[in-house]
C-alpha cells in the first residue's frame, strides 16, 4: 500500500485546511462558493469513474443526479433525519443505474451515450410534469437553516467519493476498468469480465451521482422539482472533467475550481458566457491536449526534452493512434 | 375523423423530422462523424432564413439556395478546423472524439446564438402561414404539404446522388476503408471535406422549415436529439430509410399525443427509440448490422 504515503501529504492537509476552515473564517458568500465547488467536485467525480477510468461516456448524468435530489428530498422533508434520507437518495440512483445499466451497457459506445442522454430526457420531462412546482422547505427546517451542516455534509460526501473511487482504480479492479477503456475486445480476450466491471463502475458513479444529488436537496432551500434533472448537470461533469484531466483523480478537482471560479466571475456581467468559453476551452483541450490541465506540465517537459510531439490526432481517452 | 387528422399532423412532423435528420444521416451514418451540433447548425439556418424574410422579405422556401451557401461554407470550415485531424481514427474512436468535440461546439453555438439574438422565440409571419386547405375531410396546411413534397424531392435526390454518382459513391468508399480508397485514387481529404459541406448545407433546408414555426437558440439539441432517433431507427447508413423513420416517429408521436396527452409524445418516442437500441441497434431499415 505505498499508495498512501508519500502521496498523502498534499491530500491531508488540504482536507485538514478545509475541516478547521468554517471554525475561523465566516464568510458565507465564500463558504457557498465551497459548497458549489464540493458539488462539482463530486459530481464530476462520479463521472470520472465511469467514463474516465472504464471509457463508457454517459451523456444522462443529470438523472442519477436527480433523482438522488428528488428521494433525499422527499424523504427528508416527511420527517426521516438527513443522513439516511440521503443514503435513500444515493441508493434510488444504484437502483436506477441497474436497471439501465444492464441493458445499456450491452451497447456499443456511441450508442451508450445516446441511450443515457435519451434517459436523462425521459427523466426531465416526466418529472416536469409529475411535479411542475417549486419545492419549498417546511418552517421548521428554514429556522434552523445554517450553512455549516451543508458545508461539512458536502465535504464528507467528497472525501468519501474520492477515497471511494480513487481505491476502486488503484485496485485490481481499476486495472480492469482501464483495460476495457483501452481495448475492450483485447480485455475480453484476456478474461476480463468485462460486463461486470462496467456495471460496477456504473453503480459506484450512480451512487455518488445520487449522493450529490442529495447535498443538492439539503443545500437550497427552494428550487424547482424539475430543476437538477435540467440537462446541464450531463454537460458540466464531461466539461469540467476533460478540462481537468480525464482518467485522473485530479482531473476533476482542478477542471471543477476552474469552472466555479469562471462562473462566479462572470455571474455578475453575463448570463451564460462561462459555458460558452468552457466550451471553446473543452474544443480546444480534446482537439490539442488530451490530458487536460493535468497534462500540460507533462506535455511542456516532452517538449523540452524530446523532438516537438505530435498532439492532432490522438484519441481522447488514451489510445494513441498506429 | 379525428384519428386521421392526428395522422396528417404527424405525417407533416415526420417530413420536417427527416428534413433536419437527413444531413446527419450523410454525416453520421456515412461519414461516421457523430455531429451533435448538427441540430445547433440547423437552428443557426433558422435564423439565417428568418433574417433573409426580415431584412429583404424573400420567403423561406426561396432563400434556401442562399442559405445553403452560407451553411455549406460553414460546414466546411468546421470540418477544417475540429474534425479533419480524425479522419484516421477507427470507426469507435472517430464517433467519440466527434461527439466529445461537437458537444463542444453546441454549447458554444447555442450561447453565442443567445447573444446575438437573444433567447426569445420567434417565427416567420408568411401570408399563406396559417393557411389550409380540405383534402377529403382533413385539414392540409399549406406549409405542411410544402414540407412533405420537399423531403420526398431531398431524400430522394440525395439517396440518388449517393448511390449513382462517382462522388457518392467515393465518400461511402472513405468511410470504408480510409486507406484503400486513397490507394484507388480518391481524392479523400477533398471529398470528406465537401461531403461534411453538404451535410451542413443540408440544413438550410430544415432551418427554412424550422423557421415557419419556432425557432430559439434552445432548440439544438431538441433537433438533434430526434435526428438521433430518425438515424439509428432507419439503420445507421440508410438514407432513404430515413424519411420513412421520420414519418413512423411522427405519426407515432401524435397518435400517442391522442392517447396519453401532449406532454408525454417526448417520452414515448424516447422510449421506443431506447428499446430499438437494445433490441434493433442495426435499425429497421438496415439490411446488415451497422458499423
Amino acid at each position: 500500500m505505498r499508495f498512501f504515503q508519500k502521496k498523502m501529504v498534499i491530500p491531508a492537509l488540504i482536507v485538514a485546511f478545509l475541516f478547521f476552515l468554517p471554525l475561523f473564517f465566516k464568510g458565507e458568500y465564500y463558504l457557498n462558493m465551497l459548497c458549489t465547488l464540493f458539488l462539482y467536485v463530486i459530481l464530476s467525480q462520479s463521472w470520472n469513474i465511469l467514463g474516465g477510468y472504464t471509457g463508457q461516456i454517459n451523456v444522462g448524468q443529470a438523472a442519477f443526479f436527480g433523482i438522488g435530489a428528488l428521494v433525499t428530498r422527499l424523504l427528508w422533508t416527511s420527517g426521516i433525519p438527513f443522513v439516511p434520507a440521503l443514503l435513500g437518495g444515493g441508493l434510488s440512483s444504484v437502483i436506477l443505474s441497474l436497471l439501465i445499466g444492464i441493458p445499456a451497457l450491452r451497447l456499443r459506445g456511441h450508442y451508450f451515450a445516446i441511450g443515457t442522454l435519451s434517459v436523462a430526457w425521459i427523466a426531465l420531462i416526466t418529472i416536469e410534469n409529475i411535479f411542475p412546482g417549486v419545492t419549498f422547505l417546511p418552517g421548521k427546517y428554514v429556522a434552523t437553516y445554517s450553512l455549516l451542516p451543508r458545508y461539512y455534509a458536502f465535504l464528507i460526501i467528497l472525501l468519501s467519493a474520492v477515497i471511494v473511487i480513487s481505491l476502486a482504480v488503484h485496485s485490481r479492479m481499476g486495472l480492469a476498468m482501464e483495460s476495457i477503456r483501452d481495448d475492450e475486445e483485447a480485455a475480453q480476450a484476456a478474461g476480463v469480465n468485462i460486463f461486470k466491471y462496467k456495471v460496477i463502475a456504473f453503480a459506484i458513479s450512480s451512487f455518488f451521482a445520487g449522493l450529490a444529488g442529495g447535498g443538492f436537496s439539503f443545500f437550497h432551500v427552494s428550487y424547482y422539482w424539475s430543476m437538477p434533472f435540467a440537462l446541464m448537470w450531463c454537460f458540466e461533469p464531461i466539461l469540467i472533467t476533460f478540462i481537468g484531466g480525464v482518467g485522473t483523480i485530479w482531473g476533476p478537482i482542478i477542471g471543477s475550481l476552474c469552472y466555479v471560479a469562471l462562473k462566479e466571475s462572470f455571474a455578475l456581467t453575463m448570463g451564460e458566457i462561462n459555458v460558452l468559453i468552457f466550451g471553446a476551452v473543452f474544443i480546444f483541450i480534446i482537439l490539442f491536449f488530451p490530458k487536460g490541465i493535468i497534462g500540460i506540465p507533462e506535455k511542456i517537459r516532452e517538449h523540452l526534452t524530446k523532438r516537438m510531439g505530435t498532439n492532432v490526432g490522438r484519441d481522447v481517452l488514451g489510445k494513441s493512434q498506429p | 375523423m379525428e384519428m386521421g387528422q392526428f395522422i396528417t399532423y404527424g405525417v407533416i412532423n415526420g417530413a420536417i423530422y427527416a428534413l433536419v435528420a437527413i444531413g446527419l444521416g450523410l454525416i453520421m451514418g456515412i461519414m461516421g462523424i457523430f455531429n451533435l451540433a448538427h441540430g445547433s447548425l440547423a437552428m443557426i439556418a433558422a435564423y439565417i432564413s428568418l433574417w433573409f424574410f426580415q431584412s429583404w422579405g424573400i420567403d423561406p422556401f426561396l432563400s434556401i439556395p442562399l442559405s445553403m451557401v452560407i451553411l455549406f461554407v460553414l460546414g466546411i470550415g468546421i470540418y477544417k478546423g475540429l474534425f479533419s485531424s480524425m479522419k484516421k481514427f477507427s470507426a469507435g474512436q472517430k464517433l467519440r472524439n466527434s461527439m466529445l468535440v461537437s458537444f463542444g461546439l453546441v454549447l458554444v453555438i447555442e450561447n453565442l446564438a443567445v447573444l446575438i439574438w437573444t433567447a426569445n422565440e420567434r417565427r416567420v409571419n408568411t401570408t399563406y402561414s396559417g393557411l389550409a386547405f380540405d383534402f377529403a375531410g382533413l385539414r392540409v396546411p399549406y406549409i405542411g404539404l410544402g414540407t412533405i413534397l420537399l423531403a420526398v424531392v431531398v431524400i430522394f435526390g440525395l439517396h440518388a446522388f449517393l448511390k449513382r454518382t462517382f462522388f457518392g459513391r467515393s465518400i461511402w468508399a472513405i468511410s470504408q476503408d480510409y486507406q484503400c480508397a486513397k490507394l484507388m485514387g480518391i481524392n479523400v481529404d477533398r471529398t470528406m471535406l465537401i461531403a461534411f459541406g453538404i451535410g451542413v448545407g443540408l440544413t438550410a433546408i430544415a432551418g427554412a422549415v424550422i423557421s415557419l414555426y419556432t425557432v430559439s437558440p434552445s432548440i439544438g439539441l431538441d433537433w438533434v436529439n430526434k435526428s438521433l432517433i430518425l438515424v439509428v431507427l432507419a439503420g445507421v447508413g440508410s438514407i432513404d430509410g430515413i424519411l420513412f423513420a421520420g414519418l413512423l416517429l411522427g405519426i407515432l408521436e401524435s397518435v400517442s399525443a391522442y392517447f396519453v396527452g401532449v406532454h408525454y409524445t417526448g417520452v414515448v418516442s424516447l422510449i421506443i427509440f431506447l428499446l430499438i437500441l437494445m433490441f434493433r441497434p442495426q435499425g429497421l431499415f438496415a439490411k446488415k448490422v451497422g458499423r
